[in-house]
């Protein structure tokens, strides 16, 4: 779990993930590999198989949702925005990091008594909200925190029994199940994919392919848990505790049928417990990927995150550890069985 | 054309699950050899001389996606394409297996504001396992279609069909010295995935898109340029969608020493599966023709004339030199 929490604690809005690479470049130099990186901030490491075997592509995003600076008001504060979509209803009085030198930071707002009825009654949203990280005057504040400084929610990842606490399993907890599985021997090419600006549309996906045109991809992903007060069954896109999530479909891509039903199927017969992912919503590099080159057949595996996309999620161990299972059961069964026809 | 356009009418062909419309397709198209990968997309290929030309048509249909079965058999679902809630209530709709299904709602009352999440499919079946040996998780449903022909005009026909239709027949009769692909795509109402699939493949010099457009030529329609059913195919022009000039004057020329009347129009609005198949080029030019149709809640009426004069039209200018 010491890798997991380095991965979650280091700070990567899309387009700002150059942490997030150190620990993953430092954690592959461990067991010998080289990075491959491309100028958008993509990295990529290969394990060569046997020739003629099917070249599988492992694929994370790098990014998590985040803020960066776009102003300094007068008292010091920064003015920031959005990078990938996050809950205007999350944000006031939230600790935040803010800079590559992690200054402590918090989203303030007006006092209750400053506000008036509308406001008062209304979701106060971003663009009324500043970071302040204490700095006396604009000068301080635009030293500190110049112009395009990225800001990332302020938690620290831990382990609360059987789960996780962190702020961004969307999507280290992919990148980490990618790490894990890349140690596993098969003949079958393993290409580590880990994307940059997902959150942004999925914006390094389509260098990814391009480059390695994969037989395959693999989209390891953090996805939302809906199993929360008041949401019906029919509306509930995964539960924690439920083991990996299986995507049939979602806004960007239909599964090919007998991608995922081989994919289900290994999960049966390896006896992991899976899930799918209830709600036709939500998108991942998937989605991109699988029309470039001629088009590339992906599936998606995810770990089912409460609270995603807001400064606090929770994961649970076991539907982790079922996603590397599946995922290395999957590859030696390609290794075995070779891509459906 | 009719035959064709009433044949294919009767296959269901939901986005993502259009096999049975595919195989279809491949005896019609025969004995011309017909491709097919891993998404479904089919391809016929005429290969000939250099510029290397891609006409695409879509043959899926717009759909929704089962996510959910109820213990006591009711289906939830969600919308693939782009559909309104209210265009489904009390619709038939049928899985490519041939399980039919009812859409209706919790509660419609007046003033109801009706959402997916509320809504639901009655495939008749009376607990969770008879729905489950019916229809799985993810599978899709099309709005059932059943056309009448009156004279040249075809009443009640999905719209979704005629691309393919007028592809099909230029494909198989098309004997030119060109190199075209003729490329019969799925998931085009998801925003032209197949396509861009194959265009990736294809890499083409040229594209060319058979597609329908809304006719305006009923009651009290906004303003809009007129398009009327029965005069014509449509060239779509204009900065939307970003067709070629050059490309579309030579369709013009082409048209008028063919004797084949047009009608212009512009698209008003750029939709998703343009901006895609847009990405995956890198400048390469553009044009589209268009079949109008009236467009009532995914029923429409056509004039079958307009659909034969569109593959007319489609095979004159695939023998003429549309780039330099």
């Amino acid at each position: 779990m010491e890798l997991l929490k380095k991965l979650c604690d280091a700070s990567g809005p899309p387009g700002y993930e150059e942490e997030v690479r150190q620990v993953i470049i430092e954690h592959f130099k461990g067991l010998g590999f080289e990075p491959i990186t491309d100028h958008t901030g993509n990295l990529f490491f290969v394990k060569e198989g046997k020739p003629g075997k099917p070249r599988i592509m492992l694929d994370a995003h790098l990014d998590e949702v985040g803020f960066e600076v776009i102003g300094h008001s007068g008292d010091g504060d920064l003015r920031v925005k959005s990078i990938g979509g996050i809950d205007d209803r999350v944000l006031g009085a939230k600790h935040v990091l803010v800079g590559s030198k992690k200054l402590k930071g918090v989203l303030g707002m007006k006092a209750p008594h400053n506000q008036d009825h509308n406001e008062y009654y209304a979701v106060v949203p971003l663009k009324a909200l500043a970071v302040d990280i204490g700095a006396k005057d604009k000068a301080e504040a635009e030293k500190n925190a110049p112009l395009g400084t990225h800001v990332v929610f302020d938690t620290v990842t831990e382990e609360w029994g059987d789960v996780i606490k962190g702020k961004s399993f969307d999507d280290r907890a992919g990148c980490w199940v990618i790490c894990k599985a890349m140690e596993m021997t098969t003949d079958c090419t393993l290409i580590a994919s880990f994307t940059f600006g997902e959150e942004l549309g999925m914006l390094g996906a389509k260098f990814s392919a391009r480059r390695f045109a994969p037989d395959i991809m693999i989209s390891l992903e953090g996805t939302s848990a809906g199993d929360m007060p008041e949401v019906p069954e029919h509306q509930q896109c995964s539960k924690m505790h439920g083991g990996p999530v299986i995507t049939f479909e979602d806004k960007s891509i239909i599964i090919p049928r007998a991608y995922r039903e081989m994919l289900e199927d290994t999960a049966k017969k390896s006896k992991i417990e899976y899930q799918y992912k209830g709600t036709v919503t939500g998108g991942t590099n998937a989605g991109r990927m699988q029309f470039e080159t001629g088009g590339i057949p992906c599936v998606v595996i995810a770990a089912p995150c409460r609270y995603i996309h807001s400064p606090v999620s929770l994961v649970a161990k076991k539907d982790l550890t079922g996603m590397i299972e599946l995922t290395k059961a999957f590859i030696t069964r390609i290794d075995k069985e070779g891509l459906p026809q | 054309m009719k035959e064709t356009i009433e044949k294919l009418n009767k296959i269901i062909a939901p986005s993502g699950f259009e096999d049975n419309l595919g195989k279809e397709l491949i005896e019609i198209l025969k004995p011309m050899v017909a491709d097919t990968d891993f998404m479904g997309n089919i391809t016929v290929s005429h290969r000939g001389k250099a510029p290397k030309i891609l006409v695409l048509a879509h043959i899926d249909d717009d759909s929704i996606v089962v996510n959910h079965i109820e213990k006591d058999g009711f289906l939830r679902f969600y919308p693939a394409s782009n559909i309104k809630e209210q265009q489904l209530i009390g619709r038939e709709v049928v899985f490519p297996n041939g399980t039919v299904g009812l859409v209706g709602a919790e509660e419609v009352t007046e003033g109801t504001v009706l959402s997916f999440d509320k809504m639901f499919i009655d495939i008749g079946a009376e607990d969770k396992k008879t729905a489950q040996k019916m229809v799985s998780i993810g599978d899709h449903a099309a709005i059932k279609h059943t056309p009448s022909v009156v004279g040249d005009r075809i009443i009640g026909t999905n719209s979704c069909k005629i691309p393919s239709s007028i592809l099909a027949h230029v494909a198989k009769e098309f004997d030119g010295a060109t190199d075209v692909t003729f490329a019969f795509c799925v998931q085009g109402r998801l925003g032209a995935r197949g396509a861009s699939a194959v265009i990736t493949r294809e890499n083409p010099d040229l594209l060319i898109t058979i597609e329908t457009i809304f006719a305006t030529d009923t009651p009290n329609c906004p303003n809009k340029a007129k398009l009327n059913l029965d005069e014509g195919p449509v060239l779509v022009v204009g900065a939307v969608t970003p067709t070629d000039k050059h490309v579309n004057a030579i369709i013009e020329e082409t048209a008028e020493s063919a004797g084949i009347k047009i009608q212009k129009a512009v698209k008003t609005h750029y939709d998703i599966g343009d901006a895609r198949m847009n990405s995956m080029l890198s400048a390469v030019p553009m044009a589209t023709i268009a079949v109008p149709c009236r467009n009532y809640q995914f029923s429409s009426v056509i004039s079958s004339n307009d659909a034969v004069l569109a593959a007319k039209l489609l095979s004159k200018i695939l023998r003429k030199k549309l780039i330099k």
